[in-house]
């Protein structure tokens, strides 16, 4: 359980994370997605205590970082796929840490082959990919075997063997009551891993919920409903079994049911409705949506008019 | 999930640390530099002794028996004894500033590296506390370069009486002196590997941090000697043999002024006359006034300001440790 309460990050004038709150419970996969300079990395590295939160707080199972008696088998930590020194071999990285907590050479030889780093274990790190980097830091987290995993961008660079190798660490530690928190700017990908996303913009938090209600949206099943009356419309619709979630317009996306039964349901209930639309985007549309305006770096124009209209890959 | 009892300890740190040392190619190539520099230097210096024989030291040396005045009493066989050890570890001031810079910089490499590469972020992780992960490097960085001071001066004390032995020199292996002489070299080497390292935690980036350790142990002093020569700032002057590098002449030197004094206790006095050693200087000033412009030979006070500085640089570091992001 990772727990978040107005958590601040200002560096001189910037405010890289400003008061986010969140709660990352265990035996879930909870994403973390946003933009670059969205803060994500920051919030990672305030709660692993690498950088101090200017203001408020953020806590592990109830203390925080530095409190940690036995921080590598309590909490498993990739923040940089370079957290390792070039000269030195993938193994002795791993013996070093290992000797921090008294874990043994059999430890260090079983993560360097749960990480499939068998053949270069005793090569020089400098000479690795991003991907056998990422597999490294991976191998490190996982070291002290911890209840809690936090990996940063933990996909990137890794071949497809890779990514559904990670894909499918983080689920199986989840299922064994872990708590996994991982970051990505890739909607597609945290769709196929996550069971709960939070979307950072701008050092806020901009969503947080089930991915389902994400993945409802785009799988074309969420309408959005605008009506005068939207607090009480909202409030029957979710006795009524359906997923509601206030737009920041105003607007309600439903899920769980199709636009003409909540058609039905409004006449039943003489609710006036000022707008009934399925709404029909791809994952990674309805994530640009919610992020368009809290993107710290635009991309220039393209002369291109193509929808980045990526589905969820298939699992 | 493994039940676990395991937790970071302070013996994990030290063994953490001694693994990422030895696992880097630098180490060992620096480390052996220092060794060969050492044995190679005495070794020089030896063979520049000649032969006892022609040895300015050997009353029976023709050209000193021919000398005008050579019918004066030549020096009690005692204090020769004592000039002869001073020559047998002549190598140990040159050796000892370049041993100093390399094992400093070794020192910086060790901690700066890490929050060049990254490296940094692993440790911290495994030691949230972090003042206990810079202790650590701390001490392996010291007992390392102890280690390697020691080997080097063994080494090139072993050659140089070897050599000078071959030449017929009477090299007096029993002498407390050169011991301490010994030591003071073995401490300072350590010293220099320590003092690396907090320069290394309190910049960071290694491109700032070496010339900043290189400078205060090589070219501090210089430039004290000159603004004070200078300017004529007499408190700048008294300054200088409080420098590392000073202090560091001071503890490793061999004290002959104190050797002789303790192989001739009746003869005239040999501390502080100014000219018995190289190492100390006491100036008259035209008021009457003492002014010693280097400390003497072999003190153990120089060793104790060299902790001192050592001190002093782990709180500035420990503070900088603690309280920056990494």
């Amino acid at each position: 359980m990772i727990e978040a309460t107005a958590l601040t990050k200002r560096y001189g004038s910037k405010t890289a994370v400003d008061g986010i709150s969140f709660t990352i419970r265990p035996g879930v996969v909870t994403g973390f997605l946003g933009p670059n300079g969205a803060g994500k990395s920051t919030t990672m590295r305030m709660i692993v205590g690498l950088h101090r939160p200017t203001s408020g707080a953020v806590t592990i199972d109830g203390r925080s970082y530095a409190q940690l008696r036995s921080p590598l088998t309590e909490v498993g930590i990739l923040l940089d796929a370079r957290a390792y020194h070039p000269g030195r071999s993938a193994r002795e990285h791993l013996r070093a840490l290992a000797a921090t907590h008294g874990l043994g050479r059999k430890r260090v030889d079983e993560v360097i082959g749960l990480a499939g780093l068998e053949s270069v274990a005793r090569k020089r790190a400098g000479g690795f990919s991003l991907g056998m980097g990422q597999r490294l830091g991976i191998a490190a987290a996982l070291l002290g075997d911890p209840h809690t995993l936090i990996l940063d961008e933990p996909v990137n660079g890794l071949d497809p063997e890779g990514v559904i190798w990670v894909r499918n660490l983080a689920r199986s530690l989840a299922a064994e009551g872990r708590t996994v928190f991982l970051s990505s700017h890739l909607m597609s990908e945290m769709a196929q891993t996550a069971d709960h996303v939070i979307v950072l913009g701008r050092g806020r938090v901009i969503a947080d919920a089930p991915i389902a209600e994400f993945t409802a949206q785009a799988s074309g099943t969420a309408v959005r409903v605008r009506s005068p009356h939207a607090p009480a419309l909202a409030d029957s619709l979710r006795r009524g079994g359906m997923g509601v979630t206030e737009q920041p317009d105003g607007a309600l996306l439903v899920t769980g049911t199709t636009a003409e039964a909540i058609g039905d349901f409004a006449a039943q209930h003489r609710v006036p409705l000022h707008e009934l639309t399925p709404v029909k985007s791809s994952l990674e549309e309805a994530y640009l949506e919610l992020t368009k305006d809290e993107v710290e770096y635009h991309s220039g124009a393209m002369p291109t008019d193509e929808p980045a209209a990526t589905e969820g890959m298939p699992a | 999930m493994t039940a676990i009892a395991h937790r970071v300890t302070f013996g994990g740190l030290l063994r953490s640390e001694w693994i990422k040392l030895f696992s880097l190619r630098t180490t060992w190539w620096l480390y052996a530099i220092t060794i060969v520099l050492f044995v190679g230097v005495a070794a020089l210096s030896a063979l520049s002794s000649g032969s006892w024989a022609s040895s300015y030291l050997n009353p029976e040396n023709p050209a000193i028996a021919a000398a005008p005045g050579a019918s004066a009493p030549s020096m009690p066989a005692a204090l020769v004894a004592v000039q002869v050890n001073a020559e047998l570890v002549r190598w140990a001031a040159p050796v000892l500033l370049f041993a100093a810079l390399v094992v400093s910089v070794l020192g910086v490499i060790a901690m700066a590296g890490e929050f060049g590469t990254g490296m940094i972020k692993s440790t911290f992780a495994a030691a949230p506390r972090r003042t206990d992960a810079l202790l650590s490097k701390l001490l392996v960085c010291f007992l390392a370069s102890v280690a390697t001071g020691a080997i080097g001066t063994l080494l090139a004390t072993a050659v140089s009486a070897g050599i000078m032995s071959a030449n017929g020199w009477a090299i007096d292996l029993a002498d407390p002196y050169l011991w301490r002489a010994l030591g003071g070299t073995i401490g300072y080497v350590g010293f220099a590997g320590a003092f690396g390292v907090l320069i290394g935690a309190l910049i960071r980036v290694q491109a700032g941090a070496i010339p900043t350790a290189i400078g205060i142990l090589l070219v501090l002093p210089t430039i004290v000697a000159l603004l004070s020569s200078l300017l004529d700032w007499n408190w700048l002057t008294n300054t200088a043999p409080f420098l590392p590098s000073n202090l560091g002449n001071s503890f490793a030197g061999y004290p002959t002024a104190e050797a002789m004094q303790a192989a001739d206790p009746d003869g005239s006095s040999y501390v502080g006359s100014g000219s018995a050693s190289p190492w100390l200087n006491v100036d008259q000033l035209d008021d009457g006034t003492e002014q010693v412009t280097r400390l003497s030979v072999g003190d153990a006070l120089a060793g104790l300001l060299l902790l001192a500085w050592l001190v002093i640089a782990w709180a500035f570091a420990q503070l900088v440790t603690k309280r920056n992001d990494a």
